[in-house]
């Protein structure tokens, strides 16, 4: 930066003037004073001449005046004379200071004897050993006279530097020029230990955050303490290599300014242009011309263009930033009045250097103010940052926060909707309890109803036999009806009849005659006629033929009673009598009366006959429907349960099939007699079913093990069950019988039954032979 | 020679009993008129009127139950018209089925039905009317 100053205020110098003598009287103790206006100087271009030379007075004609307080010019392979005259009026030491300055690489200084020759240079500066100092300061300090000794005298300083040649020429009494060193030491010690401060505290940050750009700012901070340390005389150390290689050395150091730029502007993603000029450039001042410097170029050479390329590079990352701080970059805000404090800093020591302010403590060091308050500044910035950053956390936390609020809240959603899912599954999942204990119950109630159905089912497949057996039933109580009727009809006929003669025709009965009908009566009223119609029709025309033979009249009515009387037998007796010598008339009376006669016994025993069979039957009826089914157990008899059964169905076996029926005699047991009955209906109304009521039925029973068992078996000549069949027949609801003529549950029924009474049922089959069914049942 | 009868009722009933009370009526009822005869079955009624009329009677009416074993009443009261066409038929019965009944009506010569247990009157009656005929 310095050069760049340096540059510009070469650009602007122009003072040249006329070699002047002039004798500076200095005479204060305690105040320093800048002799650059009172100096004059020889520009020795080839660094040849020697203090012999300069003697001549050609080239004393050669020093220029100089018209400002620092002397300074532009690098270059030039050595400058310095002349000056001062005669010491304190009574103290006088001294010069030559700079504080790398500038001040060699210093040949000619200080007069008392004969006023220069014999000896006294050699220093910074690339001369540290013990050829004569005070040991940076600032290169050295006698001009003795205290007492005011003498005038002219010295003369040869200096050579390969840089920019400032030197703030100073002269003073020892206490002047120390105290104004005190307070160039304290501003340096001030910046140091701001530098340092800076330094910790950006390390500090970098620790703490982890940010790059904090360590690239330590790195920054801490290599320009070095750099402006060095430049103004407060070298870390002193090696005479730093000295012949300083562009080397300034431009590595420096290099931290555009990397920290770099990063801190962002200036590949904010400026890829600028970006990769600033690569550029810093490639050619960081890393090409430090390289040569290293390699053997002179530094003079090269700071040339080395100032050229930072002042460009300088300038570009300034205007870069002014730029993108224009844009709105917060962070290039900072930095632009950062590097404005620097420049600003530069300007004011650019002024004082030429003249233009007063060169004193604070111009002098104003670089150290400027780059002060550009460290501090960036601080801040990146404070700042971290401030911004930690806002941004905030914010991002906040969000998150918000974020996380925003779910919680919709997990509370979610949770109150699973809730309330939850709740109305539990709902559900009670109504459904609910429902399924409903359910249970309605199923309890339809058990309870089934097996009432099943009650009925029992009841109403008993009914639909009955259904069956009405036919015979109705023809069973209306035959032995009709009979009766008829009959007793009948007898009153005769009785009318009869009765009002009777007395008139016993009387004309003879002895003989009344033995004949007391006999014939007494055959007609005592026998029954077991003789089918048939049978007797045939004897009746038999008896008709041979009464004809006979000459016996009417023989066809005399045969026709005698068959209805059944007394066939006393033809003998009959004969005589027919043939006797009564009248036909009479013969006929005789014979009319004994028919009629008898035929009121016989109607009497039909009436008898007809009524213990209508009775039989409705006992029968009564006692096969009868519903109550009481629980308990009573006694039964068990072949009165199977005759009451071929009771209901005599009128059907009659009619087509043999019954056999043999029964031994059983003691009677606890059961369910009308239950008994509905097995015996099933299985006698299968039978006749399976018979097409055509065939033969043996029922039979014998007694078993000890007369505790008893085995009933009931065969027909059916047509068998078929094998496919047979193993489903005691199923409920299998039935072979066409829809509406069974139900299916006859056997289901039959079986349980038989199991209630602790029995078995089972059968033999034979198809197209018949079938035997075997029921057993324990007596006790 | 006595007058010999040569005209008959057939009397058709599986019990005897039936058989016999009503012979008794219509014998008492027409006073030795007609030939009262019975047949415990279909099969003999048809067989007896065959019989009947080798013996040069003629069977006027045939009064005959419905449920016997095998042949039943209006089974054979159709075959009775088929082969003895002017016989007259009465049924008398204490259960029949419907259709029977309507099957009698329809393919013979059947004019009444009367129901067991039966009023001797009404029969006479009936007899009466169908013999008229």
């Amino acid at each position: 930066m310095k050069k760049y100053i340096l540059l510009l205020l070469f650009l602007i110098y122009t003072g040249f003037a006329e070699a002047q003598k002039e004798v500076i009287v200095y005479s204060s103790l305690t105040k320093s004073e800048l002799i650059g206006k009172k100096i004059t100087f020889l520009e020795d271009k080839q660094g040849t001449l020697t203090i012999e030379d300069i003697q001549k007075e050609k080239y004393q004609n050669q020093f220029q005046n100089h018209t400002k307080d620092v002397f300074a010019t532009l690098p270059s392979s030039s050595i400058i004379w310095i002349k000056t005259t001062i005669q010491n009026q304190t009574n103290k030491d006088l001294w010069i200071e030559i700079g504080k300055s790398f500038s001040c690489w060699k210093i040949d200084f000619y200080r007069p004897n008392k004969e006023g020759e220069y014999q000896k240079a006294i050699l220093t500066g910074a690339a001369r050993p540290y013990e050829n100092r004569e005070y040991p300061t940076n600032f290169f300090w050295l006698k001009l006279a003795q205290e007492k000794d005011t003498q005038t005298k002219t010295f003369y300083v040869k200096l050579e530097s390969n840089v920019t040649k400032t030197y703030p020429l100073k002269i003073g009494t020892l206490l002047a020029l120390s105290q104004d060193k005190v307070w160039t030491d304290s501003v340096t010690a001030a910046f140091i230990g701001i530098m340092f401060i800076m330094t910790f505290y950006n390390l500090f940050l970098f620790f703490s955050t982890k940010d790059l750009i904090y360590f690239l700012y330590t790195i920054y901070v801490f290599l320009s303490f070095f750099v402006l340390c060095f430049l103004n005389g407060y070298p870390i150390f002193t090696d005479t290599f730093w000295w012949t290689n300083n562009i080397f050395c300034i431009g590595v150091l420096s290099s931290s300014v555009s990397i920290f730029a770099i990063y801190y502007l962002e200036l590949k993603k904010e400026a890829p242009l600028i970006y990769k000029i600033v690569i550029g450039l810093s490639s050619i001042s960081y890393i090409v011309l430090p390289l040569l410097n290293i390699m053997g170029v002179d530094s003079v050479h090269l700071a040339m263009p080395f100032q050229t390329v930072i002042l460009i590079l300088s300038n570009t990352i300034v205007i870069t930033s002014a730029y993108l701080w224009y844009k709105g970059n917060k962070k290039a805000r900072f930095y632009t009045v950062g590097w404005s404090f620097l420049m600003l800093g530069i300007i004011i020591f650019l002024s004082a250097l030429n003249g233009i302010i007063e060169y004193n403590l604070f111009t002098s060091n104003a670089m150290y103010f400027g780059h002060s308050l550009e460290v501090l500044l960036f601080s801040l910035a990146l404070a700042d940052k971290l401030n911004t950053e930690k806002k941004e956390r905030q914010l991002v936390q906040e969000e998150n926060i918000r974020l996380i609020n925003q779910q919680k809240q919709v997990l509370e959603i979610t949770v109150e909707e699973r809730t309330k899912e939850l709740q109305n599954s539990n709902l559900e999942l009670q109504s459904s309890e609910e429902k399924l204990r409903r359910q249970k119950i309605e199923v309890e109630h339809s058990y309870k109803e089934l097996q009432t159905t099943q009650k009925h089912l029992i009841q109403s497949e008993k009914m639909a036999t009955l259904g069956q057996l009405v036919a015979n039933i109705a023809h069973e109580i209306n035959t032995p009806l009709g009979a009766i009727y008829s009959s007793s009809s009948n007898i009153e006929a005769i009785l009318l009849e009869t009765l009002p003669t009777f007395s008139t025709f016993i009387k004309k009965l003879d002895k003989k005659t009344l033995s004949v009908f007391n006999k014939l009566l007494a055959f007609a009223i005592k026998k029954n006629s077991i003789l089918s119609t048939k049978e007797k029709r045939k004897i009746k025309y038999q008896l008709i033929e041979e009464f004809e033979k006979l000459d016996i009249e009417n023989s066809d009515y005399y045969a026709d009673v005698i068959m209805d009387m059944n007394i066939q037998e006393q033809k003998k007796l009959i004969i005589n009598l027919l043939q006797s010598n009564h009248s036909e008339e009479f013969k006929k009376e005789i014979f009319e009366t004994i028919f009629r006669i008898s035929t009121i016994i016989r109607s009497n025993k039909t009436i008898k006959e007809a009524t213990n069979r209508a009775a039989k039957t409705v006992v029968a009826l009564k006692n096969f429907v009868r519903k109550d089914y009481t629980q308990e157990k009573v006694e039964v008899n068990l072949n009165e349960t199977i005759e009451t059964t071929l009771t209901l169905y005599h009128n059907q076996i009659k009619q087509g099939i043999d019954l056999n029926c043999t029964l031994v005699e059983v003691p009677s047991f606890l059961g369910y007699p009308d239950e008994l009955m509905q097995v015996w209906t099933n299985l006698i109304h299968n039978a006749t079913q399976a018979m097409k009521n055509k065939g033969k039925l043996i029922i039979s029973s014998q007694l078993k093990d000890d007369e505790k068992v008893v085995l009933i078996s009931m065969q027909d000549t059916g047509e068998g069950i078929p094998k496919k069949i047979q193993d489903k027949i005691f199923d409920a609801f299998f039935t072979t019988k066409s829809a509406g003529q069974g139900s299916g549950l006859g056997l289901d029924i039959t079986k349980k039954i038989i199991e209630k009474h602790n029995g078995k049922i089972w059968f033999e089959t034979q198809e197209g032979i018949g079938t035997t069914f075997f029921v057993e049942l324990p007596l006790k | 020679m006595a007058t010999k009868k040569n005209k008959a009722i057939l009397c058709v009933d599986d019990d005897p009993m039936i058989l016999m009370s009503l012979k008794l009526q219509l014998t008492q009822s027409f006073d030795g008129q007609f030939i009262v005869e019975t047949a415990e079955s279909g099969e003999e009624a048809l067989e007896l009127i065959d019989f009947l009329q080798g013996k040069s009677i003629d069977t006027l009416l045939i009064i005959t139950d419905w449920l016997m074993p095998k042949m039943k009443g209006d089974e054979l009261l159709v075959t009775v018209k088929k082969r003895f066409p002017t016989v007259r038929q009465i049924m008398l019965s204490g259960q029949a089925e419907n259709e029977a009944v309507q099957n009698a009506f329809k393919n013979s010569n059947l004019k009444y039905f009367i129901s067991k247990p039966w009023n001797k009157n009404d029969l006479i009656q009936k007899v009466n009317e169908v013999l008229k005929n």
